[in-house]
C-alpha cells in the first residue's frame, strides 16, 4: 500500500476506457452493441464442453485492447474477436491478489482469505457444482495450475461439497519436476517459486501422483514428457501441451487452464510483459486451434478467455503502473471478456460492465448446472 | 493503544530527529484518528534518512494539520476515522512498527472490502492537504535527461512513441561525445546551482567519471556488493514463505546490511539505493529496472533539479528451457528487450517528473545512442513535431 503523496497527473495521458470501447468495438466484425440480449434457453450438458483460459496473470487494456495494444494480441484480434461475443467492461471488485482473484473467478464470490495463503475457498468451485449436480466423474473437469500454490484452488471446504466433487488438477511444472529428479539443480528450485505472488503450501507434490498422471492420464513416457518440455520457452506453453494432451486422452467436459506469464511484469521489465502477452495472445488461439481440431470438442466447446484482472495505471500516483495491481484503480480493475463457442453471437460486442463473478452462474446456465452460492449473475448475452 | 494514549516516552526508540518531530507534533498525534497517525508516523520514523524535500514535506504537513481549526481537521480525518478495525490490528505496536502495521493494515482493508473506501480517503486527503501546503518551487528549472546507452539496440522500434505527442522528435542525432556534454552539462548545473541532494547521476552500468561534488552519483557496477546482500536477504524472506511481496517491502523497509557496504560516503545516498534494492521489485535483477525505479524514487523523494539515468544492458530472462537445463544466463545480455524497458522507463520517468512542482518549466531529454534518435520536451519545444535535418547532443541541450 502506498499512500499518495502528490495527486497531479498528466491529464491527457489518462486513458479514456470509452475511446477504447469504441476502438475495441470497431475491431469486431458486426459491431454490434447489445445492451443485454437474451441468448438460449437452459438445457442439459448434452455433450457440451466448457474451457476457461485466464489470460494472466493480469493485463491492462493498453497493452491490449487498447489502440497501442493491438499490436501485441494480434490473433485475438483477427482470429477470437470476430468469432466472438466480447465484453468490453469486467470489473473485478475483489481482492486483486492473483491466487485470490483466480479463485474468485472459479468460485463466483469475492473471496476474502489471504492472497499469500493457498487455502481452498469457502464456498464452492465451479468445479464442485458441475461435478455434484450432473453426477460427473472426477476426470471430467479438470485443472491446469501455473504453480504448486495454486493446487487447492479446484475444490473448496463448503458443506456439501468440498474436494471429493473438486477438479482434477494438473500442475505442469511439478511434473516436470518429477519427471527428472536432479536435473537443474538448484535453477529447479527456482522455476518452482518463480511468480512474484506464490502462495506457500508446504507438501503437496510428492512425485508419485505426477508420476502417474504421466504415464497414466498424459499417456507419455517420462522421458518423452521431459524431451517435450525442453523444447518449451515458457511455463504457459508447458500448460497449453499438457492441456492439448489432456483435451486428447480424457477429453473432459470441464477445463480450466490459468495462465500466468505475464506475472513477470512485476519484474519491472516492460519488455517481458509486453512478451507474456504476446505469448499468451497466441497460446489463446493455439487452445482454440485444438479444440476445433478435437472431435471431441469441436462444434460443442464453448470457450471463455479472460483476466483475472488489470494492472496499476501509468498515472496513479500512488501505483506502479504496469509493474504492479495494488492501487485498486480503474485501469487495475477493470478489463475484458471473450467467448466463443455454439450457439454465441460472433462480432457482439457488450458495453455494458459486468463483473468477473458472473462467470460462474453464466457457465452454469449454459451446462444446466445450479450454482446457488455463487454471487454473480448470468451474461444473458451468452447464456 | 490509540493515539490518545501516546507520550514522549512512546518515541523512544526513533532516531533523534524522528524523536523530537514526533514529539514536537504530540498533541496533534493524539488527536488523529489511528490509521492516519500510524500512516503518518511511518514517514516520521525515518524522518534521519530522509532527504531534505522529504523533511520539509512533513513538517509542513504536520503543522498545517496543526493549525487548522479542529473542525475542518476532523472533516479532513473523517474518513480514516470511519475505517473499521479488527482487535488484532488496533493493538499493534504500530508506534514502533508502523512499518509492519502498514503492511497488516493493507491486508485488513483488502480483506473487509475496505481498500477503495481508504483509497478515496487518502487521495483527497493528500489533495486537499498538497493544496494548502503548496510544495516548494525547485530552485533553478528541472532538468532531467535520460539516455538509452549504446549496447540497447532493436530494430525498427518505434522509440518514445508515447512521449512523441508531448514534444520534439529529433530522427537523426550525431551522438558523438554526447555522453561526456550530457555529464559536463549535469556538472555545469551542480556547480551554478548549490541545491542539495539536487544533481543526480543514476547508471545501469559502469558510469562516466564524474569529479563534481555537487552530484550524486552511484551504478549497478558499483552497487554489486550491496546488491548481492539484498538478494541474499530477500531470498531468505521469500524462502521463510511467510506472506507476500507486502510482507517483503516491509521487512525490506527496515533491513540494512549487517557490514554497512559505504558506496557514496553518504549516509542518506547510501541508505536509498539500499531501498532502492530492498523496496523495489525486481531491481535487484534487472538494470533497466533498477534504473527506471531508481529515478522514479529520487524524483519522488529528492525532488531534484537535476538528473541523468542512463540505461545499459540487462541480463536475458531465462526460458523455462534454460532453467530446466541449468544453462545460466548471467554475462548474457538483452539488447532489445532492454531497449524496450529503457523506453517505457524514459516514459515513466517523464510521467513522474510532471508529478513536481515546476514541472511547467522542467526540461526533459530522451536520447538513444544506438538508434541516434532523440525526444526533447519542455516550455519551448512544440507538442508533437518532429525535427527535419540532424543535430548533435550538445545542440539538443541547448534547445
Amino acid at each position: 500500500m502506498v499512500f499518495p503523496s502528490r495527486c497531479s497527473s498528466p491529464g491527457p495521458l489518462v486513458w479514456k476506457r470509452r475511446e477504447f470501447l469504441r476502438l475495441a468495438s470497431a475491431c469486431t466484425v458486426n459491431s454490434v452493441l447489445l445492451p443485454s440480449l437474451p441468448m438460449r434457453a437452459a438445457g442439459s450438458i448434452g455433450g457440451k464442453k466448457v474451457v476457461v483460459v485466464t489470460f494472466g496473470g493480469g493485463a491492462r487494456d493498453e497493452e491490449t485492447f487498447g489502440p497501442d495494444g493491438h499490436e501485441n494480441i494480434p490473433w485475438l484480434l483477427k482470429t477470437l474477436l470476430p468469432q466472438s461475443t466480447f465484453f468490453g467492461q469486467v470489473v473485478n471488485r475483489g481482492i486483486l491478489g492473483h491466487y485470490v482473484a483466480t479463485t474468485s473467478l472459479a468460485t463466483g464470490v469475492y473471496e476474502t482469505f489471504n492472497n499469500f495463503s493457498g487455502v481452498a475457498p469457502p464456498h464452492p468451485t465451479l468445479f464442485e457444482y458441475f461435478r455434484r449436480d450432473l453426477r460427473r466423474p472426477v476426470h471430467d473437469a479438470w485443472l491446469i495450475s501455473p504453480s504448486n500454490g495454486f493446487r487447492n484452488m479446484g475444490g473448496s471446504t463448503a458443506r456439501k461439497y468440498g474436494p471429493e466433487f473438486g477438479a482434477s488438477v494438473l500442475l505442469p511444472k511439478q511434473l516436470l519436476q518429477a519427471a527428472s529428479p536432479g536435473h537443474g539443480a538448484g535453477s529447479i528450485d527456482r522455476l518452482l517459486r518463480d511468480t512474484y505472488e506464490e502462495p506457500h503450501i508446504s507438501g503437496g507434490a510428492t512425485g508419485e501422483t505426477e508420476l502417474r498422471q504421466i504415464e497414466n492420464i498424459l499417456r507419455f513416457s517420462r522421458d518423452e514428457f521431459v524431451q517435450h518440455a525442453l523444447s518449451m520457452d515458457s511455463a504457459d506453453e508447458l500448460s497449453v501441451y499438457v492441456a492439448h494432451q489432456l483435451m486428447l486422452q480424457v477429453a473432459p467436459s470441464l477445463l480450466w487452464i490459468t495462465l500466468h506469464d505475464i506475472d513477470v511484469a512485476h519484474s519491472g521489465a516492460f519488455s517481458l510483459y509486453i512478451d507474456g502477452i504476446q505469448r499468451t495472445d497466441r497460446l489463446c488461439v493455439d487452445i482454440w486451434k485444438n479444440i476445433q481440431a478435437n472431435p471431441e470438442y469441436s462444434g460443442k466447446t464453448t470457450m471463455f478467455v479472460l483476466p483475472d484482472f488489470g494492472r496499476d495505471s501509468d498515472t496513479d500516483p500512488g501505483g506502479n503502473s504496469f509493474q504492479h495491481h495494488r492501487t485498486g484503480d480503474a485501469a487495475s480493475r477493470t478489463t475484458w471478456m471473450m467467448v466463443l463457442g455454439p450457439g454465441v453471437r460472433e462480432g457482439v460486442f457488450v458495453q455494458r460492465a459486468v463483473e468477473s463473478i458472473d462467470l460462474v452462474p453464466t457457465i452454469g446456465k449454459i451446462l444446466g448446472i445450479s450454482t446457488a452460492l455463487a454471487e454473480g449473475r448470468v451474461l444473458s448475452e451468452v447464456a | 493503544m490509540q493515539p490518545r494514549a501516546l507520550s514522549r516516552e512512546s518515541f523512544q526508540a526513533y532516531e533523534p530527529m524522528a524523536r523530537r518531530v514526533a514529539s514536537e507534533h504530540l498533541e496533534l498525534l493524539r488527536e488523529l484518528p489511528l490509521v492516519l497517525c500510524a500512516v503518518l508516523l511511518r514517514e516520521v520514523i525515518d524522518f534521519d534518512l530522509r532527504f531534505p524535500r522529504e523533511r520539509t514535506a512533513i513538517e509542513s504537513r504536520l503543522a498545517f494539520l496543526e493549525k487548522i481549526p479542529e473542525a475542518e481537521r476532523n472533516r479532513l480525518t473523517k474518513g480514516f476515522a470511519d475505517l473499521s478495525l479488527s482487535s488484532e490490528l488496533a493493538g499493534e505496536d504500530w508506534v514502533r512498527f508502523p512499518h509492519k502495521f502498514e503492511e497488516d493494515l493493507s491486508a485488513h482493508l483488502w480483506a473487509s472490502k475496505q481498500y477503495d473506501t481508504f483509497r478515496s480517503v487518502a487521495t483527497s486527503f493528500a489533495r486537499e492537504v498538497d493544496r494548502a501546503t503548496s510544495p516548494q518551487q525547485p530552485e533553478v528549472p528541472r532538468w532531467v535527461v535520460v539516455v538509452l546507452g549504446p549496447e540497447l539496440r532493436k530494430d525498427d522500434y518505434p522509440l518514445f512513441r508515447k512521449l512523441r505527442p508531448h514534444g520534439v522528435f529529433f530522427p537523426s542525432v550525431d551522438g558523438a561525445g554526447g555522453m561526456t556534454e550530457i555529464v559536463g552539462e549535469l556538472s555545469k548545473r551542480a556547480s551554478s546551482a548549490n541545491v542539495p541532494y539536487g544533481h543526480w547521476y543514476v547508471d545501469g552500468g559502469r558510469p562516466e567519471n564524474t569529479t563534481n561534488k555537487g552530484i550524486h552519483r552511484f551504478s549497478w557496477e558499483e552497487s554489486a556488493a550491496l546488491r548481492a546482500k539484498v538478494l541474499e536477504k530477500v531470498e531468505s524472506v521469500v524462502g521463510s514463505g511467510r506472506g507476500g511481496p507486502e510482507m517483503l517491502r516491509s521487512a525490506m523497509a527496515t533491513w540494512s546490511p549487517q557490514k554497512q557496504i559505504s558506496m557514496t560516503g553518504d549516509l542518506l545516498v547510501d541508505r536509498f539505493i539500499v531501498s532502492v534494492y530492498g523496496e523495489g521489485s525486481g531491481t535487484q535483477v534487472f538494470s533497466t529496472t533498477f534504473v527506471q525505479w531508481a529515478t522514479r524514487e529520487l524524483l519522488r523523494r529528492a525532488e531534484p533539479v537535476s538528473v541523468v539515468a542512463r540505461y545499459g544492458p540487462r541480463q536475458k530472462q531465462r526460458t523455462l528451457n534454460e532453467m530446466f537445463s541449468a544453462t545460466s544466463a548471467e554475462g548474457v545480455f538483452d539488447p532489445a528487450g532492454s531497449l524496450v524497458d529503457a523506453d517505457f522507463g524514459a516514459y515513466s520517468t517523464w510521467i513522474n517528473l510532471n508529478r513536481l512542482a515546476g514541472s511547467d518549466n522542467a526540461r526533459f531529454i530522451a536520447w538513444s545512442q544506438a538508434h541516434r534518435q532523440a525526444i526533447a520536451i519542455g516550455p519551448d519545444c512544440p507538442r508533437g513535431t518532429e525535427a527535419p535535418g540532424g543535430i548533435d547532443v550538445g545542440q539538443l541541450l541547448r534547445i
